[in-house]
């Protein structure tokens, strides 16, 4: 399965303009590397996550997730180190969103830069189940110099099963993480 | 002290586990152990469908096989309570939150070594903490709370 870049950049109801800037905002095919485990298209074994920016606020971002039954922790609830991968996974669409619209907006190559995950916190607050969809949002919270603060909720049945917050360090794209590692701090 | 896998292989053939569960075809299938001064250990390869960046695992994955040896090193100290205490109830152990850090990436394709211990264990709460290790070189640590749920031993239809 390919996605083009219609399905983000594309998409007629995800506004092109963010806040005051004014500015087109950056555009890309796939925020993430096609093989990422939560959301490569070209991953066949990953979670095949299709993150989407929300529509109404224009900043925060959406997934939808179902757990199989291959994806357990405790009989019938979501693994709790599982569960990480997904709310990463959006989480870091968040972060790296932020940091190529600030490039735009600093008259920067949003190309150049991106966002690595350095530090998180999961709060399982209740148990989630596998089989039935799961809302996801990311939101930024905070944003220090290279830093990214991300919250990243969990939905089931309208109760919030899970949180994630996590740091996001800013890198150069074409930084190997194999030569460099983030430092969160 | 027994290098017997903490998993309860013995009662629990069947767990369905997605990082210690013997028969999950998408599983890690972890095998824990513990030694003479009570850290655990296990190892894990990343394959390359775990991947997040190129060449490393995905920063969420990294706390699959981390939050499970977790959850079996808490357990391990809840059995040996439980033990001491002459109780017939087995224990596992159920994640309440955790703080992963990721201090270098997690390379992919070559064993990954998980070295587990018990920080605090105070009444149903056990502290754990777990670092992932890559040819000697810490890559992520793991810091996490885990509860205590007690099961009928020899509890083979679960």
């Amino acid at each position: 399965m390919r996605r083009d870049e219609g399905d983000l950049a594309g998409d007629p109801s995800t506004p092109r303009s963010i806040g005051t800037s004014g500015l087109a905002e950056p555009t890309r095919e796939w925020l993430h590397h096609r093989d990422c485990w939560g959301c490569g298209p070209d991953n066949p074994l990953g979670l095949q996550l299709e993150p989407r920016r929300d529509e109404v606020d224009g900043s925060s971002w959406r997934v939808t997730f179902t757990a199989d039954a291959l994806q357990h922790g405790p009989p019938g609830r979501v693994h709790g180190g599982l569960l990480a991968v997904p709310m990463d996974c959006l989480a870091s669409w968040a972060a790296i969103d932020d940091v190529r619209r600030r490039a735009v907006e600093d008259g920067r190559d949003p190309d150049a830069t991106v966002a690595l995950t350095g530090t998180y916190t999961v709060r399982l607050a209740a148990s989630t189940p596998t089989g039935v969809p799961l809302e996801l949002r990311a939101r930024v919270a905070e944003r220090d110099g290279r830093r990214v603060t991300v919250r990243t909720t969990v939905v089931h049945d309208d109760e919030v099963t899970a949180t994630f917050d996590a740091v996001f360090v800013e890198v150069a794209s074409d930084l190997d993480v194999r030569d460099r590692p983030p430092d969160a701090g | 002290m027994t290098a017997a896998v903490l998993q309860h292989r013995d009662w629990w053939p069947d767990n369905p586990c997605f990082g210690c569960g013997p028969r999950n075809p998408h599983g890690l299938r972890l095998e824990s152990t513990i030694d003479d001064d009570g850290v655990t250990h296990a190892t894990w390869i990343a394959e390359e469908h775990h991947q997040g960046p190129p060449g490393a695992v995905n920063g969420g994955a990294v706390a699959v096989p981390m939050d499970c040896h977790g959850a079996w090193t808490a357990s391990a100290a809840y059995r040996a309570r439980a033990e001491a205490a002459g109780s017939s109830l087995d224990v596992l152990a159920v994640t309440g939150a955790y703080s992963v850090r990721l201090v270098a990436p997690t390379p992919i394709g070559q064993p990954l070594s998980l070295r587990g211990e018990v920080t605090q264990l105070d009444g149903r709460r056990c502290l754990v903490t777990v670092h992932t290790t890559a040819d000697g070189l810490v890559t992520a640590t793991f810091e996490g709370v885990f509860f205590e749920v007690p099961v009928p031993r020899a509890a083979g239809d679960r």
